[in-house]
Order: C-alpha cells, then sequence, then structure tokens
C-alpha cells in the first residue's frame, strides 16, 4: 500500500510520509471516519495539493501534520522518524500554517509588529532590534510596505492580511507550510497575486506546500502532486497534469467536471452527471465498501466488497475504483 | 500612531453617548472629593468620633448642607469621607475577584475537558448562593471587620466573572489566531494572557464598571444589616441605617446618604452603558 515512490526523479526526497493514519470521531449517532486509513507522501519542496469537498477530511488531515490534532491511529514521520504527539519546539518551527479566514487569523488587538514578533522571539530571534529587522525584511518579502509594522489588523484589507499570514508562517523559517485553502475567501484577482507570491516563495526558499483546497483550477496552477479525498479516503493520487489530463476515480471525474468552464464546447466535453450534491451530506457512512458507492452511477458488483485497492496506472499515479472511467476518454478539454 | 488613532475614535464613540459623558464627570467629581476629602468637606474632623451637642439634629442650613446627625457632625462631610470607604470597597473586592475570576473562566475554556468541567462547577455551586446570604453566613462566622466583609463579598463576585470569561473564551479559542500561536509553539501561558486576555479586555472592563456599582450597593446593604464597618468610620449604608430610625422628622440623616449611593452607582452605570456601547461593535 505504497505510491510508487521509487519512480520520483532522484532528489525528489520525501519529507513527510504519512502512513495508515485513522481520525474517529467519537459521536452520539455513531463514530464518524474523518481520516479512514490515508496514506501519502510529501515530498521536499514540491506542493501536494489535497481537494475535496467539505467533510472530505482535508483540513483535518492538515491538523494531524501540523500537531493541533492526533490521530486515533497510524504514523506520520518526518524525515524518517515518527513524529510524537507531542511536538517539541524545534518540530513547531519547522511546520507552519495559512488559514483559510483572513479575519481570524490575526489577532485583533495586536500589532503587524508583534504578531510577527511571536515566532521570532520562541525560536530565537536575537535581541529586539535584529527582530525589529527581520519583522521589516519579511514584511518587504510579502509585499507589505514596513510603515504597516504598527497597524492593527483591521485597518488591513484580505489580501494584505494573508500576506501577513504569511509572513508569520515564514518567520521561522520552516519547511513546510500547510496552506488551509489560504485564498478562498479572497478576490479573484488578490487570490492571483497571493498564488504567484507562494510559488515564488517556494522556488526561493526550497518551501514544501501541502495545499488544502476545493478550487481545482488552483490546483492545476500551483501543484505538483494532488490526493482526491472523498470521505476519509484518499481514492486518486498522482502528479497534476496527468491526473487532470486523465482522471480514473469516477469521483475525480464528478469532481472534475465541476470545474466552471467558458464556451459551450468546453461544456460539451463533460461527462454528464446526474448528481444531486446536497444529498451527500444525508448519507449513512460507508463501511466496508467503496467509500463512493452510495452515490457512484458506475457501481459494479465489486464495489461493495471492501475499500477498493489502489490501482497503479502510472509510475506515479494510482487511484482507487473498481470500475474507473477508461483512459483515453473524452477528457482532454480539461 | 495607529493606537492613538483608534483612542480617539473609541472616545468620539463614547462621548456620542451623553449619558455615558455625564456618568463619567459624576464619577471623576466623586472619586475627586473622596481623594480630597480633608480639603473639600466643611468639617474634616467629623468624620469620625466627634461631638457636638448645641448642633445636634439641625436640619439642613447654610452651614450645614445635609444637616447634622444626633451627634451634630456635618452629614455631607461624613458623606463625602463614606465615599472613601465605599470606593476601596468596590476596588478593593473587584480587584481580588476579577482576576480569580478572570484566570479560572480563560483555564476553564481553553482547556476544557475534565479541568474545565471541575471548574464550572465549582462556579455553579457559588452561583447557585444568594449572594447576601453567603456574605451574611461568612461575616457570621468571622470577625465582622472591613477586612473579612471585603473578602466575603469577594468570593461571591468572582464566579460571574468565571462564566462570562468562560464562554467568551470558548468562542475564541479555536480562532485563527489561537491555533496560529500554537502552531508556532507559543506556551499556554502566552496563549491564554498574550492571545486570548486583549480579546476579553472590553468585556471584562464594561463588567468591571457597571460591578462597582454594584458591590458598593451590596457593601452598603450588608453595613445597613450591621454587617460591615465599625462605627465611628462613616459609611454610607450605615448612616442610612442609623437614620432610618429616625424617619420621617430627620429625614436628612438617611436620605442624603441614600441619594450618595444612588449617585455613585447610578454614575458607573451609566459609564458602563457607554463603555458597553463603545466597545459594542467588535472592537
Amino acid at each position: 500500500m505504497r505510491s510508487a515512490a521509487a519512480a520520483y526523479p532522484a532528489g525528489d526526497e520525501v519529507l513527510i510520509r504519512i502512513e495508515d493514519l485513522w481520525r474517529d470521531f467519537v459521536m452520539r449517532s455513531g463514530t464518524i471516519h474523518a481520516l479512514a486509513g490515508v496514506s501519502l507522501d510529501i515530498r521536499r519542496g514540491r506542493t501536494l495539493a489535497l481537494v475535496g469537498e467539505s467533510g472530505s477530511g482535508k483540513t483535518t488531515l492538515g491538523n494531524q501534520i501540523l500537531g493541533t490534532d492526533t490521530p486515533t491511529s497510524g504514523r506520520i514521520l518526518f524525515e524518517g522518524r515518527d513524529m510524537p504527539a507531542r511536538r517539541d519546539t524545534q518540530m513547531r518551527r519547522r511546520i507552519q500554517v495559512v488559514q483559510q479566514s483572513p479575519y481570524t487569523t490575526l489577532n485583533p488587538k495586536r500589532t503587524v509588529r508583534q504578531i510577527l514578533d511571536l515566532p521570532l522571539s520562541i525560536h530565537d530571534g536575537g535581541p529586539r532590534r535584529q527582530r525589529r529587522e527581520r519583522i521589516a525584511e519579511l514584511l518587504e518579502i510579502v509585499g507589505i510596505p514596513s510603515d504597516f509594522m504598527e497597524r492593527h489588523p483591521h485597518s488591513l484589507s484580505g489580501g494584505q492580511r494573508q500576506r501577513v499570514a504569511l509572513a508569520r508562517a515564514l518567520a521561522s523559517k520552516p519547511d513546510v507550510i500547510v496552506l488551509d485553502e489560504p485564498t478562498s475567501s479572497l478576490d479573484v484577482s488578490v487570490q492571483a497575486r497571493i498564488l504567484r507570491l507562494l510559488v515564488d516563495l517556494q522556488a526561493r526558499y526550497g518551501l514544501t506546500y501541502l495545499f488544502i483546497t476545493h478550487d481545482l483550477s488552483v490546483v492545476r496552477n500551483i501543484a505538483d502532486e494532488v490526493a482526491v479525498l472523498y470521505r476519509g479516503h484518499v481514492v486518486e493520487h498522482g502528479t497534476t497534469p496527468e491526473l487532470f489530463r486523465a482522471p480514473r476515480h469516477r469521483y475525480t471525474t464528478m469532481l472534475l467536471s465541476s470545474i466552471p468552464v467558458l464556451s459551450e464546447e468546453e461544456e460539451a466535453l463533460k461527462p454528464a452527471w446526474d448528481w444531486d450534491v446536497t444529498a451527500t451530506a444525508a448519507e449513512p457512512p460507508s463501511t466496508g465498501t467503496c467509500p463512493f458507492l452510495p452515490r457512484c452511477p458506475h457501481a459494479v458488483a465489486s464495489c461493495s466488497l471492501g475499500v477498493p485497492p489502489r490501482v497503479a496506472t502510472s509510475p506515479t499515479n494510482w487511484h482507487a475504483c473498481c470500475n474507473p472511467r477508461p483512459e483515453g476518454a473524452d477528457a482532454d478539454a480539461r | 500612531m495607529m493606537a492613538r488613532r483608534f483612542q480617539s475614535r473609541a472616545w468620539y464613540r463614547f462621548s456620542a453617548e451623553p449619558m455615558a459623558v455625564l456618568g463619567l464627570v459624576l464619577l471623576a467629581a466623586i472619586t475627586l472629593a473622596a481623594i480630597l476629602a480633608p480639603f473639600v468637606t466643611p468639617f474634616p474632623e467629623h468624620a469620625s468620633s466627634f461631638v457636638d451637642f448645641r448642633n445636634m439634629s439641625q436640619p439642613p442650613s447654610a452651614s450645614h448642607w445635609f444637616g447634622t446627625d444626633l451627634v451634630g457632625r456635618d452629614v455631607l462631610t461624613r458623606v463625602v469621607y463614606g465615599y472613601r470607604i465605599s470606593l476601596t470597597v468596590g476596588i478593593v473586592v473587584l480587584g481580588l475577584a476579577v482576576p480569580l475570576g478572570v484566570t479560572l473562566g480563560m483555564i476553564a475554556g481553553y482547556a476544557g475537558g475534565r479541568l474545565g468541567a471541575v471548574i464550572m462547577r465549582i462556579t455553579d455551586v457559588f452561583l447557585a448562593i444568594p449572594a447576601l446570604v453567603l456574605a451574611m453566613a461568612v461575616l457570621g462566622v468571622l470577625d465582622r471587620t472591613l477586612i473579612n466583609g471585603l473578602i466575603a463579598l469577594a468570593v461571591l463576585w468572582w464566579p460571574w466573572y468565571t462564566r462570562m470569561v468562560y464562554n467568551q473564551t470558548r468562542a475564541i479559542r479555536n480562532e485563527g489566531y489561537v491555533v496560529a500561536a500554537q502552531v508556532v509553539g507559543a506556551s499556554h501561558s502566552w496563549v491564554l494572557f498574550g492571545e486570548i486576555l486583549p480579546n476579553l479586555v472590553p468585556s471584562i472592563l464594561t463588567k468591571f464598571t457597571l460591578d462597582l456599582g454594584f458591590v458598593i450597593l451590596v457593601a452598603s446593604a450588608l453595613s445597613f444589616l450591621g454587617l460591615g464597618v465599625e462605627p465611628p468610620t462613616p459609611d454610607l449604608g450605615s448612616m442610612v441605617a442609623e437614620g432610618a430610625g429616625y424617619l420621617p422628622d430627620m429625614w436628612w440623616m438617611p436620605v442624603f446618604p441614600g441619594l450618595a449611593i444612588l449617585l455613585v452607582v447610578l454614575a458607573f452605570n451609566l459609564v458602563g452603558d457607554g463603555l458597553r456601547s463603545m466597545f459594542g461593535d467588535g472592537m
């Protein structure tokens, strides 16, 4: 149950390896498997996008990496070593986060300088004057004028707040940044600029991104690899161009067909779907079958026999579908 | 620079409420008079044991605006000195109760789980006991000194802050900035006092101001019942109690101290309401 890591070019070292990770939430109505045996590799210096609808477990998975939540079972290896449940300061330094909402990510009662000073003072940023210089430098990196230092978040725009949040994440010189829908509540034009900044920073500092999103057009532009989550299962995983060109899992094809298109010609190329998305939440959780079975119009008998095994379609890509979309079908328009 | 601009904006919103400004002016006058009592009162020596039988039980006049009491002491002087005790009581009681209540509430709200449940159940027990009854019980067991009275009031006041702060802490403990501080490795005490507490200040300050009035009222009620300050220290509550026996003939003896209590409680309430509307819209 391992993706074909060997087929990656040399230098694509696995930084974080997630092995059979489960996270159960025990509710009055029953146990919910927010993560049901997730195994993934995150490669150093690359961007892995986690996509899926709300409730698919993508944020829960991000929280396991960040250490703000603990898995029910399974392991997370960082540079080949087990990550302890209680992270030490050094580990905290190396994994940072940029959150979704620009309106709650910065403490409204603290100035930009105070916000950026916290990671520096925890992770030995030197004496006060040195930290101040570093704060000015960080603001410059993310494109915020340094005279914003004494401002409070309420006088910043959404995009500026996300830039400050990014500066805060960069302050401790991390290896990994978990980007939890960092642009989804921003204007499209602002979104594009933040994404370009993220790409630049990755190239500059060799950052590794775990990019959590439901916006597939963003994924296509920024991610090296994509993992598609459905109800706590990774149903398809692989390099972005291949996955977008030839999606195999029936859920992935459904997701890709939901990308808005501009022309009727493009629309005509989409697979036809008669799927009531709002009904998904009401479904009973499926156990011991394909997680997508209750909603899949292409289900076959073997779908209900167990969680489908991974099927490699190339050295880099695999899916877990019993009746995948045939290769070479009309998906090229996407 | 920004801080100053924020302050002036906050002041603008506060000053838009004429009643709040009136309350603030009243408070300033009362506080100043109390601090400067030896200099502003007509008969400072009347504040303690003093007897002047020739002027006893005089109605209000030009020399004694609020009249005199049974032993000839100037009521105005004793009212102003009474404010000294009242304000001290309010500040000391809340000075003990607020830090305790806020800290416990933040810990309970942030930690949650078993620790939070234990703290909140203890808080509920205290909230279930009628305040005045608890204070009377404490003062019944302990000596009836001012210090014990203050402790009794503090003991019954902290749970309200714990309850309020607990709810607010629970509401913001999963906010992005709290999570970000945890992710970057901030200590629990930093998260509590550096990230969460600053966001609680507006509501704590508002409640604190309103409560100062109530504490003074309850302290007065306790001394009215004979459980407060020992004579001859001038205390508004005991002055009302003492004078009540001589109604209606010597009405000035209870009425002026009573009005004095009313005035200070009203002033704190006006300021508290002003603060509430000032902080109201998300600041």
